[in-house]
């Protein structure tokens, strides 16, 4: 049984990769700020066998009670599309940014925080379908994100409930991709924009200052293949927290709480 | 907390600029390519949709269309109506297959170039996609249908080199097309985007074309609206399904006709309109033939007089009738199956009684009952689809 589970997860990696996508989750953030002056920054990575995503992460506790957060994504993926009727393969290509920024309250307790986000950003879907052929989609996402995070001296965990809503503003897309391709973008120009939950988190080992981290996100509900948005991503980070690393000037605001 | 207000403020103020109307830009042809193209051509600025769909009632037999490329479907079009491809610069296909007549001609022999005749009557191309239909995996096998009265071409491509290389039509060398296509500058972005590249082969160029040829169905019509919500009441061998059963949106006329359609027609032209059931045979037009048919092709003695079965789709939209447009109107046609058959060593069984040619027997009333049966076939639509339409500019 086992080995049979692992050759089914190992397809669903493969078949994940091998389908051009418009939307790709980035990682829930969930910044280990407890008190005025914390601050962390991470760079985590994602993918499949056939896709590289990069996630970069910087929050900052300005005020008491308060966060501001600032995320990047940079997806890209590429594959040759086996062409089985015997015509030509092409390679088709996928890259795609979203930049975004976000405020939050967060409540500390004696082992982490309580918080909740919202936030905004926008960016870009490219999928080169081959030769040449291109969808270029806009896209802007409102998220209101409550958090729960854990850490002690040696390990971090973060869980985020993201509720996001995905509007794809604008287009540019060239008619000769595949018909179906056409038929989901315009799907997503009709129905957009879209409202629905996304899960993540990251579990990691604490290195003063710097944390390893296993990161997952999953959307929930939205039918991939109707849409071309690629369900989940699963990769590794590397933070870093501010506040140890120039441990001094924290001291005073430690005194301050 | 309070702090926070103004920029919760701020994103609900995104969070309304966010639901701003969308938009979104479908392009074909970059601005340069419309440029080139409109000085020639009047063709859409998203291209047509030429995928075949067939209708329920013979796709639940089987039967499935035969895929068409939609960019090199509209390459194909423009390549079909172009008059430059032909050695006197007067003939192009559409010169021979109207669309008015669901692809024929109305002369029993058609006029090429240099006012040459052909030698035989325009085919219909109106159901081309009938007889590139395939059951199941029999793509290019030996009952796959073939083209031309003698069943000389396996494919549209190879029928379509037949149609250019032919002294009586368009008379060129598949080299002369090649050049001639690529020095006309509205070509090269036409196929770009079919191939991906403006490099012109004779290969392409047939490929072009039998993705347009391949797109022409006629399935809109009254016998299909009606057999998709009946159920067959007999299939016999090599799909040939037959609905005994009256339609109950036909005329006691149509009805009258359908049977006696079925009980002496359908065994060789099939009684769903799918496909002929049989790829040739001899009807007993000569006893002594002078055209040898497929027979003159394979020099089989039993194949001479022997020809493509045709299609009766828009059958009352393509006079003449008969490989050398013999027959003016249907009425002749049925004057011809009634009491003219003539006898042939290999005259097929189905129009013989004993040893002799079958006469139908078919009364004046027979026969308007069978012309009305026979008008159900036809697909008006067609006759009028822009997407097959000429597309120069006059
Ligand atoms: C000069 C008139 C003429 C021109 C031009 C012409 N055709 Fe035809 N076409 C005919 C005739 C006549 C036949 C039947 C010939 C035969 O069977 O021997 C025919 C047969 C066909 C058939 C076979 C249909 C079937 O069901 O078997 C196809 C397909 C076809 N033509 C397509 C084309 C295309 C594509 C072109 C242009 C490249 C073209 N024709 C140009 C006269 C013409
Ligand atoms: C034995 C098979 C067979 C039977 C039975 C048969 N046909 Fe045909 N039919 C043919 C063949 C073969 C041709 C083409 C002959 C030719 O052009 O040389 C043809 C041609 C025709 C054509 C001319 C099509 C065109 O595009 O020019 C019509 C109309 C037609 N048949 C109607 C009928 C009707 C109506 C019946 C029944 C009364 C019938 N056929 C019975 C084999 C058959």
């Amino acid at each position: 049984m086992r080995p049979f589970i692992l050759i089914f997860a190992g397809f669903l990696l493969l078949a994940a990769g091998c389908v051009q996508y418009h939307y790709s989750p980035n990682f829930v953030q969930t910044p280990y700020v407890v008190k005025k002056g914390d601050g962390m920054v991470t760079a985590a990575i994602s993918g499949s066998p056939v896709a590289l995503n990069g996630d970069f992460h910087a929050s900052y506790s300005p005020i008491k009670y308060g966060t501001v957060m600032l995320n990047y994504f940079q997806a890209h993926s590429s594959f040759t599309e086996n062409n089985f009727l015997g015509g030509p393969s092409y390679l088709q290509t996928t890259k795609g940014y979203l930049v975004e920024g976000a405020v939050g309250a967060y409540k500390p307790f004696s082992f982490g925080t309580a918080a909740l986000y919202v936030g905004w950003g926008q960016g870009q879907m490219r999928n080169d379908y081959g030769i040449n052929r291109i969808a270029d989609l806009g896209l802007q996402r409102f998220f209101v994100q409550p958090t729960f995070t854990y850490k002690n001296d040696w390990f971090r965990l973060g869980i985020g409930l993201r509720f996001v809503r995905l509007n794809f503003p604008s287009g540019n897309i060239d008619y000769r991709i595949e018909p179906a391709d056409v038929v989901i973008i315009q799907r997503l120009e009709k129905e957009s924009p879209f409202w629905f939950p996304e899960m993540g988190g990251n579990i990691g080992i604490h290195f003063k200052p710097v944390t390893i981290s296993a990161n997952l996100v999953i959307m929930a509900t939205r039918p991939a293949a109707e849409y071309s948005f690629d369900a989940s991503n699963i990769g590794v980070g590397l933070s870093l927290e501010l506040q140890e690393l120039f441990k001094k000037r924290n001291r005073n605001s430690v005194i301050e709480e | 907390m309070k702090k926070l207000a103004p920029v919760f403020t701020l994103f609900a103020l995104f969070l309304l600029l966010g639901a701003c109307k969308s938009d979104f830009n479908y392009y074909y042809y970059s601005k340069e390519e419309t440029e080139v193209l409109s000085q020639f051509l009047n063709l859409p600025e998203l291209p047509d949709d030429y995928t075949v769909t067939f209708p329920s009632h013979l796709s639940n037999v089987g039967l499935f269309p035969r895929a068409v490329e939609r960019d090199k479907a509209v390459l194909g079009r423009v390549i079909f109506y172009d008059k430059k491809l032909s050695k006197d610069g007067t003939v192009a296909c559409a010169n021979c297959h109207k669309q008015e007549l669901a692809f024929s001609d109305d002369k029993a022999f058609s006029d090429g170039v240099y006012d040459r005749s052909t030698t035989r009557n325009s085919i219909a191309l109106g159901s081309v996609a009938n007889f590139s239909a395939y059951y199941g995996t029999d793509l290019n096998g030996s009952s796959a249908i073939r083209f031309f009265w003698d069943n000389r071409a396996e494919t549209a491509a190879i029928q379509s080199r037949g149609s250019m290389t032919n002294e009586k039509e368009m008379d060129m060398t598949m080299h002369d097309i090649a050049t001639t296509v690529e020095a006309q500058p509205y070509y090269a972005p036409l196929f770009k985007k079919a191939f991906g590249s403006t490099t012109v082969t004779d290969e392409l160029v047939l490929e072009a074309v039998a993705n347009f040829v391949n797109a022409m169905g006629s399935f809109q019509s009254d016998f299909d609206a009606e057999a998709n919500q009946s159920t067959a009441s007999y299939s016999g061998n090599f799909g040939n399904t037959v609905y005994d059963n009256d339609f109950s949106g036909f005329s006691a006329a149509q009805n009258r006709g359908k049977k006696l359609y079925n009980n002496n027609c359908a065994s060789c032209h099939s009684g769903n309109m799918g496909r002929p059931v049989l790829q040739l045979a001899n009807n007993g037009l000569e006893s002594n033939p002078t055209d040898l048919g497929v027979g003159g092709i394979t020099g089989l003695n039993e194949q001479k007089g022997s020809f493509k079965v045709p299609t009766l789709r828009n059958i009352a939209l393509t006079a003449p009738y008969m490989h050398d447009g013999r027959f003016a109107n249907l009425n002749e046609v049925l004057d011809f199956y009634n009491t003219g058959i003539q006898n042939h060593p290999f005259l097929h069984a189905d129009l013989k009684t004993g040893n002799q040619p079958k006469h139908m027997n078919f009364s004046e009333s027979d026969k308007t009952d069978m012309i009305a049966f026979l008008n159900t076939l036809s697909d008006e639509h067609l006759l009028d689809d822009k997407k097959f339409s000429n597309p120069f500019k006059q």
